[in-house]
């Protein structure tokens, strides 16, 4: 009698195979692989959906044939237009023959169109689909993304594997799809996301010299950053005020400082490296309005020193802590000007940090005059900054 | 006659609390307070399930649906009895119809719903057919596995650098309000007041002492385990995404990777998500097998578990639509209709009557 | 009680001769005792030892005659003639006296040599057991590295005295015992008194008594017979070679079965993770064990389920698999026109098949077989396209992984059930592999061996023993044990 379950179940198993055919299985090799998905926005309104589909055929190991040319590019570019993304969707599906799978698809990247007329009413596809990845890469392009995915690389065989290298490099403002979502949601806060643009072959100087393979190349570039008010873009950084922007969003994880020694010092440049870096805030939020003080807090070493400060001496070495703390609190300054004055809008976030600390004033009085507010908001910048390292000599070579 | 461990009973009541609260999130309406909410609800919940063992205590030996005969009268006591075995089948009906919803979300999107639950349910049919011990040694041997697991993830998510302490902050900005209003009454009883199921196992204890002691320490790792999940999805997914999220934690598994070698490891989480739901499901099972055997005196258990089984994939495969029918039910109309009465109510009066009772019995 | 000799000399003999007719192997050989005595000794050729009889029954009888003389004289009465011969003449260490007819006729076929002297109703039984028999060699199911090279033989005698040598005590019990109607096969219960329980004993030996069989040809038919779940893949009850792997388990309160022509002694009860040591772990270092041990566990695993797995991550859940190696899956896929599945278990029957072969065949035609058709076959299949590379690569480490299990018959469970998993990977992806795991586990968790948990110490913990299975811990910390296993 024990038995009888055992071969009840051994039975079913072994009938569910003949019952069953295939219903959810996909063979790998009936599936094309969507590795970046660009969005752009037409001149009809309409959402242009661009999906680069990995061709496994010329990116594996097994062409022993050698005839195919090293940079035959593995991607297929294939473009659909729709009112949602779902129905581009399905309009790119009727034209491959394999099911377009995109849970390998890490990177997204959002035309400039699209991005100013606001980027929620595609998030939400992203967020809801199980296919997706929430953790892909947002990136913003300058211009078409769908030019950003053509793009024919040098060294990988996909355009969306630099991407993401390049994204995943740490002097990149690298904002996962989930930490966008997060950071548009949260009181008070804005998003920021990497921007990414082609920046065409330099054809200016010795153009008739140089190698023709290299130069006709254009290259892909992911660098500096793009500002959203709300959901929509409303600007771009360029690499000196997004590296501010890092420092103040404490994303700051690897960077040089270059700071100048004046010329009644010696002259010459310090460079620094920053190990660590994190960026603590201290608001005030009281009758008087508010203040906001950053203390971004840092740990460098000193890498290149063209100057004649000697590094062993403590004083020296005091002297080019405060030349380093400077230059970091001129680039934050930088870009904080930038908001206040130049886009007179929060786009960096800092109503969160109040909401942050006075939760309580942030949702009474503040949340709705923000706007207004921010602009005025006087932002105090101390860097703290300590040597740790000097490197391996004292002084640099002085020729007599 | 079967005789359980300390251990084994430990790792069954916090894998039966674990339960399917590891997947859907925990209280995730309370935002970036969640965990607290669930430290509170573990708090307040252990004092319900002393209850509990305070009943227990008060009539050593018999089981919960014996108590109610007992001090009842069979009249009143024997009806009443038998609303416990039908909740329990409710709620592994409940637990079939998550299997419902998450398998073909994660695992397998084409598959009918009916072989992946009948499958499901032949495989608890076995389980349960292989008696009560088994189930304890099953969750003696996995509760170690899933722990290891847990540690395994907390470990690659503090690692994956994805990890924002900040996103806890403000502590309790949105006031108690919302935490409350998760602790009571769905966190308390959706998560601790099921326990009382165990009022059927606890008497199988080899050492009847260590029956409090046991529970207390369960709870708080449960309480504390789910505390920690939660904190964890709201430092990597942010409030946001973990509110509006239906399985929370499932994303939270999305995040992580294994240095480029394994990716997605969700498909995996769902799997030890799925184990936990099995044993959990089992034991709402068993518990109501063994309450339908003491009540009707069967002798053989063999048709108890198969009508059982076959009410519980009935009621699972038909009781939602779809997912958001199935949490609605879950958290608006079972905690008061049915788990408020059953769950406190009735133990409450239970344990007044007992004590007068007993109070009268010594006087006299 | 059968009959009985006779007395009748003719009569008995005829008797004999009638039981044994188109028997070429029996031998009759007749002598005459002191002029009076007509006597005949029965002994089948090819059990006994010739020479033995020879010369401790023949020669002493024909040669010694003035001393039986002088003995017959002093005693007159007939009837103690084999009393005296067995005493004083022949210089048998064994013998015995017996006088049922189907005793002696059983004695015969077992090996013994039998005299009967005229008018006497009793026959002198001696052992002169001299079968040819293969000598000690090491036990080619289990090698070891490091750990004694003896193994057990097809002689039930040799192998109680390797055990013996082993465990120089009186308290190592050795009962006897012959079952199967026809096959009259020894089986020799052993044990160490009063460290395997009494309760475990009596089981052993009642289960024992329960055997109806006609014969017993090796070890696995009292395996079968005895054991707690027949339905289950899974040995329940441990069968080796090795002495030292017997002696071990004698000494933690476990009982053996030694059986009569098969070097493959059994061992009870058995847990699962018994199963998965080797008695090298306990002659290693113990980090190198309890690391070996780990890596066994780990490739058991593996073995179990790496084909299934291969084929539920690239039918079900490609996403699991990282970008680059699904891409590389896919372009080695790509001209492959079986679904993953159909492939799988053309490769793993393949495997299953080559590995069979290999073993039947000759044994130098077999190596060469099973090696150059894995290679043809892997290498030949991928090129013409009918399986992917990475495939060929699962399948060979499967294959090596299955080599892992210090207990072939474990290994073959694995095997087995390797193939339902594939099905429900085929079907049901992860989830289906999950529903076999599940039963895979609730199945072991229901088996016991001899009343013993088969997952114990896992399942039910117990932290004490768990010492010597997911670790090995230093001896010194192991004293203990010897007890406490048995339980």
């Amino acid at each position: 009698m024990q038995v009888k379950p055992v071969i009840l179940s051994m039975m079913f198993f072994l009938i569910l195979p003949l019952l069953t055919g295939c219903w959810s299985k996909v063979e790998v090799n009936d599936v094309a692989i969507v590795t970046a998905v660009g969005l752009d926005k037409t001149d009809k309104g309409k959402i242009q959906l661009s999906l680069e589909l990995a061709v496994p055929r010329l990116l594996g190991v097994t062409n022993q044939s050698g005839g195919e040319k090293l940079e035959a590019k593995a991607g297929w570019i294939l473009s659909a237009e729709g009112e949602t993304i779902l129905e581009a969707y399905r309009y790119i599906q009727q034209k491959v023959q394999r099911k377009i799978v995109f849970y390998h698809s890490k990177v997204i990247v959002i035309g400039e169109k699209l991005a100013r007329s606001g980027v929620l009413p595609v998030l939400d596809f992203f967020e809801r689909y199980k296919q997706s990845q929430i953790k892909s890469h947002i990136l913003f392009a300058k211009g078409k993304a769908v030019d950003i995915l053509e793009y024919n690389p040098v060294f990988e065989k996909l355009s969306s594997e630099i991407m993401r290298e390049e994204a995943k490099s740490k002097k990149n403002v690298s904002v996962r799809l989930l930490q966008f979502m997060d950071m548009l949601v949260s009181p008070g806060n804005t998003p920021m996301a990497a921007r990414v643009q082609l920046i065409p072959a330099q054809t200016d100087k010795n153009s008739g010299e140089s190698d023709p393979g290299i130069s006709k190349i254009s290259s892909l570039s992911v660098r500096g950053a793009a500002v959203f008010h709300k959901d929509q873009l409303i600007g771009w950084l360029n690499e000196t005020e997004t590296r501010g922007a890092m420092w103040l969003k404490n994303r700051m994880k690897d960077a040089v400082t270059t700071a100048e020694v004046p010329v009644e010092k010696g002259g010459g440049r310090i460079s620094a490296q920053v190990h660590t870096a994190s960026t603590k805030y201290h608001t005030l939020a009281g009758t008087k309005g508010i203040t906001i003080t950053v203390d971004p807090y840092a740990e460098v070493s000193i890498f290149e020193n063209t100057s004649k400060l000697d590094m062993s001496s403590p004083k020296d070495l005091e002297y080019v802590r405060t030349l380093v703390t400077e230059d970091v609190k001129a680039r934050i300054e930088l870009v904080c000007r930038e908001a206040q004055l130049g886009y007179k809008k929060d786009i960096l976030g800092f109503g969160h940090i109040i909401y942050r600390q006075h939760p309580k004033q942030w949702n009474k009085s503040y949340a709705k005059e923000w706007e207004k507010l921010f602009p005025e908001v006087p932002i105090n910048i101390t860097p703290h900054i300590t040597i740790t390292q000097v490197g391996l000599t004292n002084k640099s070579i002085e020729l007599e | 006659m079967v005789r359980v461990s300390g251990y084994q009973l430990f790792a069954t009541t916090v894998l039966f609390q674990l339960g399917t609260t590891v997947i859907f999130g925990f209280a995730s309406p309370a935002g970036r307070d969640a965990w607290i909410a669930m430290l509170l609800s573990a708090f307040i919940g252990m004092f319900m399930i002393l209850g509990y063992i305070a009943l227990m205590n008060m009539m050593p030996g018999l089981s919960l649906v014996e108590w109610f005969p007992k001090q009842f009268g069979p009249w009143l006591g024997i009806p009443i009895a038998w609303f416990y075995p039908l909740l329990f089948i409710y709620d592994a009906g409940r637990g079939i119809s998550d299997l419902k919803e998450l398998v073909p979300l994660t695992l397998l999107p084409g598959t009918p719903t009916w072989v992946i639950l009948g499958s499901m349910m032949l495989v608890i049919m076995y389980f349960l057919s292989s008696g009560v011990e088994v189930i304890f040694r099953f969750a003696g041997l996995l509760f170690p596995i899933i722990f290891f697991l847990f540690v395994a993830e907390i470990l690659l998510l503090l690692g994956s650098r994805n990890v924002h302490f900040d996103n806890l902050q403000p502590l309790l900005g949105e006031g108690w309000g919302r935490v409350w209003k998760t602790v009571w009454p769905f966190g308390i009883l959706q998560t601790f007041g099921e326990t009382i199921e165990f009022a059927m196992l606890w008497s199988f204890l080899r050492k009847p002492g260590q029956l409090a002691g046991i529970n207390i320490i369960a709870v708080l790792v449960t309480g504390v385990t789910i505390a920690v999940f939660d904190m964890l999805a709201i430092m990597v997914l942010g409030e946001g995404v973990f509110q509006r999220n239906i399985y929370p934690l499932l994303v939270l598994l999305r995040q992580l990777s294994i240095s480029d070698f394994l990716d997605n490891l969700d498909a995996l989480g769902v799997m030890y998500f799925m184990t936990t739901i099995f044993l959990k499901i089992s034991l709402h099972l068993m518990t109501a097998v063994l309450a339908i055997q003491k009540l009707t005196s069967a002798k053989s258990l063999r048709l108890p578990i198969l009508i059982v089984t076959v009410t519980t994939l009935w009621i699972g495969s038909n009781m939602a639509r779809n997912v958001t029918d199935h949490i609605f039910v879950g958290t608006r109309i079972l905690p008061y209709n049915l788990w408020i009465p059953l769950f406190i109510v009735i133990p409450a009066i239970l344990l007044m009557v007992a004590w007068i009772r007993k109070k009268a019995g010594t006087a006299l | 009680m059968g009959p009985t000799l006779s007395g009748n000399f003719e009569a008995d003999l005829a008797f004999f001769r009638e039981s044994f007719d188109r028997s070429s192997d029996i031998v009759f050989k007749e002598l005459l005792v002191c002029d009076g005595y007509r006597g005949i000794i029965i002994f089948i050729d090819g059990l006994v030892d010739v020479s033995l009889v020879d010369m401790h029954i023949i020669t002493p009888l024909l040669h010694g005659r003035s001393q039986l003389e002088l003995k017959l004289n002093e005693q007159v009465k007939h009837h103690n003639v084999q009393a005296i011969l067995q005493k004083s003449i022949v210089s048998a260490c064994q013998s015995k006296l017996e006088s049922e007819m189907h005793t002696i006729v059983s004695a015969i076929t077992n090996g013994d040599t039998i005299l009967i002297l005229e008018s006497s109703s009793e026959a002198l039984i001696f052992d002169m057991k001299g079968r040819e028999a293969r000598a000690v060699e090491e036990a080619a199911s289990e090698p070891t590295i490091r750990g004694p090279r003896e193994g057990f033989t097809e002689k039930l005698r040799t192998n109680t005295s390797l055990l013996r040598t082993r465990l120089k005590t009186n308290k190592l019990k050795m009962e006897p015992l012959t079952i199967g109607d026809v096959s009259n096969t020894d089986i020799v219960i052993v044990y160490l008194d009063g460290v395997a329980k009494t309760e475990l004993i009596d089981e052993v030996r009642t289960r024992l008594g329960r055997i109806k069989i006609d014969a017993i040809l090796e070890s696995g038919y009292i395996e079968e017979l005895i054991e707690d779940n027949t339905y289950s893949p899974f040995p329940q009850v441990l069968s080796t070679e090795r002495p030292d792997r017997v002696a071990a388990a004698l000494l933690e309160g476990k009982v053996s079965l030694l059986i009569d022509n098969t070097p493959f002694a059994l061992v009870l009860p058995i847990t699962f993770l018994g199963l998965m040591q080797s008695p090298e772990d306990y002659y290693q270092r113990y980090m190198i064990s309890t690391a070996t041990r780990w890596l066994r566990y780990w490739l058991a695993f593996i073995a179990l389920t790496f084909p299934s797995l291969y084929i539920a991550v690239t039918t079900f859940h490609q996403e699991m698999v990282p970008t680059n190696l699904l891409l590389s899956i896919a372009s080695s896929r790509e001209a492959v026109p079986f679904p993953a599945i159909i492939e799988a278990l053309l490769m793993e029957i393949t495997f299953e098949g080559l590995r069979e072969a290999g073993i039947r065949m000759p044994r130098p035609v077999g190596q060469a077989v099973s090696i150059v058709g894995a290679l043809v076959i892997g290498q030949a299949a991928v090129q013409a396209g009918i399986v992917s590379a990475i495939l060929v690569i699962i399948v060979s480490f499967t294959g090596i992984a299955s080599f892992i299990f210090p207990s072939y018959s474990l290994g073959i469970a694995a095997r087995l059930l390797r193939f339902p998993l594939m099905f429900l990977a085929g079907t049901l992806g992860l989830y289906g592999i999950l529903l076999g795991l599940l039963v895979i586990c609730i199945h072991l968790l229901r088996l016991r061996s001899f009343g013993v948990p088969y997952l114990s110490p896992v399942a039910p913990l117990s932290l004490n023993n768990l010492k010597d299975t997911l670790f090995r811990v230093p001896w010194r910390n192991l004293i203990h044990r010897r007890r406490g296993i048995g339980e």
